[in-house]
């Protein structure tokens, strides 16, 4: 794939370091000349020491043949237009749109990026408070996998003593439509729930649901946040 | 008409003042009370709020959802491009401009249908046309200077 990387911070070298170690190519964007230099000192001649913002320096890195644009610098604005360039440039030259993602550094502005044309978005800060989240949660209820497209989530819930699901069965549950619980781990053992399957304190239950049934959900299981 | 501006700089704040002058509703929104109270005459009429214009919050609270115009002239070009581009697309403002200081992406993004103003290319045809004029008009009173010495 040919790769085009905006923004060479700790985001964007790393990035472009583990790209061109899978054999990629990779042209990297960098504005600090400081930073672009010795970037590139260890990593070849795959710097542009320029603003990435700048439609020409994008056009010099070859945006009208690139697979994917990449825009990983510390501003949510500058990530936005970059992808946006990169759209307009591939249209202008009539050749095919590169995909386009965007490091989004403010979670509100995901929806925002997403709407206004970005392939896809990656928002780091939103990963780190699920993460601190989790591990400040003596229960926690465990992000698996987000399945973006089709608005679906993989998780996973460890029922507490205290939850109102213990003693319940999945029929008794209700869980609301499009969530499914396709499967039980209680201590070695694993089920596979049906509606007659009761929970018991302890069990780890993987949930598969809407991303907007998570609230409701959670209080199904873990009972209500005090 | 309603107006919101966002970014109290020269410009907003000039713009600001023109249109608060002439009756218009304006609100203007700026990341810091510096911007606010150092461009902005103290008996200005109109609203000014703190806060981001990239943030739908903040555009809410500063009436984008009645505006009639939006204007953006924060001090960059891609914050200008991001933020007209809310006000139009989420909260659907019929009249919106984006002051854009490169002519590549002030452009590129005018021929998106999202109407941009680049001040250095203004201020640039304003320099020509001053030197360009200004050589004219010395060629024609050297002219008429030989012309009156002929006589």
């Amino acid at each position: 794939m040919y790769v085009i990387v905006a923004g060479g911070g700790a985001v964007g070298y790393n990035l472009t370091k583990l790209l061109l170690g899978q054999g990629h190519e990779v042209v990297l964007i960098e504005m600090d000349r400081a930073r672009a230099q010795r970037i590139s000192d260890e990593l070849g001649s795959v710097v542009i020491p320029q603003k990435a913002d700048e439609g020409r320096w994008l056009i010099e890195a070859g945006v009208e043949r690139a697979d994917v644009v990449i825009a990983a610098t510390g501003e949510d604005e500058d990530n936005l237009i970059i992808c946006q360039l990169a759209e307009l440039l591939a249209v202008r030259a009539h050749v095919k749109k590169p995909r386009t993602i965007a490091r989004v550094n403010h979670p509100r502005n995901d929806q925002v990026m997403r709407r206004l044309g970005v392939d896809a978005t990656v928002s780091p800060t939103t990963m780190m408070l699920a993460l601190i989240e989790e591990e400040l949660s003596a229960h926690p209820a465990v992000h698996l996998m987000t399945l973006r497209q089709a608005g679906i989530e993989l998780m996973e819930f460890i029922i507490p003593s205290s939850s109102p699901a213990v003693g319940k069965s999945l029929a008794d549950l209700q869980l609301p439509p499009g969530t499914a619980l396709p499967l039980v781990v209680r201590g070695t053992e694993t089920i596979r729930p049906t509606d007659a399957t009761v929970f018991a304190a302890e069990d780890s239950v993987i949930a598969l649901l809407p991303i907007d049934n998570e609230p409701e959900v959670r209080e199904l299981l873990m009972g209500s946040v005090e | 008409m309603r107006v919101l501006i966002a970014g109290c700089g020269r410009f907003g704040s000039t713009l600001a003042v023109r249109l608060a002058a002439e009756g218009h509703t304006v609100t203007i929104v700026d990341v810091t009370t510096d911007q606010l109270e150092r461009f902005l005459p103290s008996d200005f009429p109109g609203r000014t709020i703190l806060g981001d214009a990239i943030d739908e919050d903040v555009l809410r609270e500063a009436g984008i959802e009645t505006a009639d115009a939006f204007v953006a002239s924060m001090y960059g070009d891609n914050h200008n491009l991001m933020a007209v581009q809310i006000a139009k697309i989420r909260f659907g403002v019929k009249r919106v401009v984006a002051r854009c200081q490169d002519p590549v992406r002030a452009e590129l993004y005018q021929g998106l249908g999202l109407p941009t103003i680049c001040p250095s290319q203004l201020g640039a045809a304003a320099l020509y046309e001053a030197i360009m004029n200004d050589s004219r008009q010395q060629k024609d009173v050297a002219v008429a200077i030989d012309q009156m010495l002929v006589k």
